[in-house]
């Protein structure tokens, strides 16, 4: 039953995935634990503490985090799969994405002034993130 | 060895030398001196984590170059390594905004 409703969840992200351009179905694996990752504790946070302050910068921190390491796999993608036009379009993206995360940091902490620890457990999700998939993959291995 | 040690006395002086002449006239000493804490660390941290995310690309394509079965693998632990290595970078932006705006 649980097996089945995470399969109907599975489905149009990983359709979504595969249209942006991830062609290796580990490295959609990995990006969609990060959006269930990001988005699930953003919600969960932001619906128990009630819209708080602390709340929306954790969902801030998490967004962005998601948001690069979305741009980032995408970059290594081209890099390693894609050969033409690869240089160009790797260029535009990590400029863009860095462009914008700079801009991004620098208004939630030096404009907003949003609560600095929920943006740092948001940008900590993809730490998070990565470390579960590491040791689930090292397990694998071992088995 | 010498070579840390010019570097670091040139810093030393560059840093002092804003200090005193930022008491000299209207800016704040301590403003100036987060603002060098804030570009120095900013550059250690993006210049370490570029030669982090440098080796890391190139033992990839080496490892794909040679091997093109294990391209699949290898991604997924290069992007694993780069995410790692980026937020680090990440972290280092965010506290040098908070040493810069808010502390």
């Amino acid at each position: 039953m649980t097996r089945k409703a995470v399969e109907t969840i599975n489905r149009p992200v990983e359709r979504l995935l595969a249209k942006s351009g991830f062609v290796h179905p580990e490295v959609r694996l990995i990006i969609r634990n990060q959006i269930y990752v990001s988005l699930g504790a953003s919600l969960a946070i932001v619906l128990v503490t009630l819209f708080s302050q602390w709340s929306l910068a954790f969902a801030a921190g998490a967004l962005l985090a998601l948001i690069n390491f979305w741009a980032m796999a995408r970059i290594v993608q081209s890099l390693i799969y894609v050969r033409k036009g690869a240089p160009f379009l790797l260029f535009a993206i990590f400029m863009g994405k860095m462009t914008l995360s700079g801009l991004a940091l620098y208004w939630l902490i030096g404009v907003h002034r949003v609560p600095i620890w929920g943006l740092v457990a948001g940008l900590g999700t993809v730490v998070a993130n990565i470390a579960v998939t590491g040791l689930v993959q090292m397990g694998h291995k071992k088995a | 060895m010498k070579i840390a040690k010019i570097l670091f006395t040139t810093l030393a002086m560059v840093l002092v030398a804003s200090i005193a002449f930022a008491s000299e006239g209207a800016g704040d000493p301590v403003m100036a001196a987060k603002a060098y804490a804030t570009a120095i660390g900013m550059g250690i941290a993006a210049g370490l984590c570029g030669i982090g995310q440098g080796m890391g690309l190139k033992g990839a394509c080496e490892g794909i170059a040679r091997n093109p079965e294990a391209g699949g693998q290898l991604t997924t632990t290069l992007i694993l390594g780069l995410a790692f290595i980026e937020s680090l970078a990440i972290y280092g932006l965010v506290v040098c905004l908070i040493l810069l705006f808010v502390v």
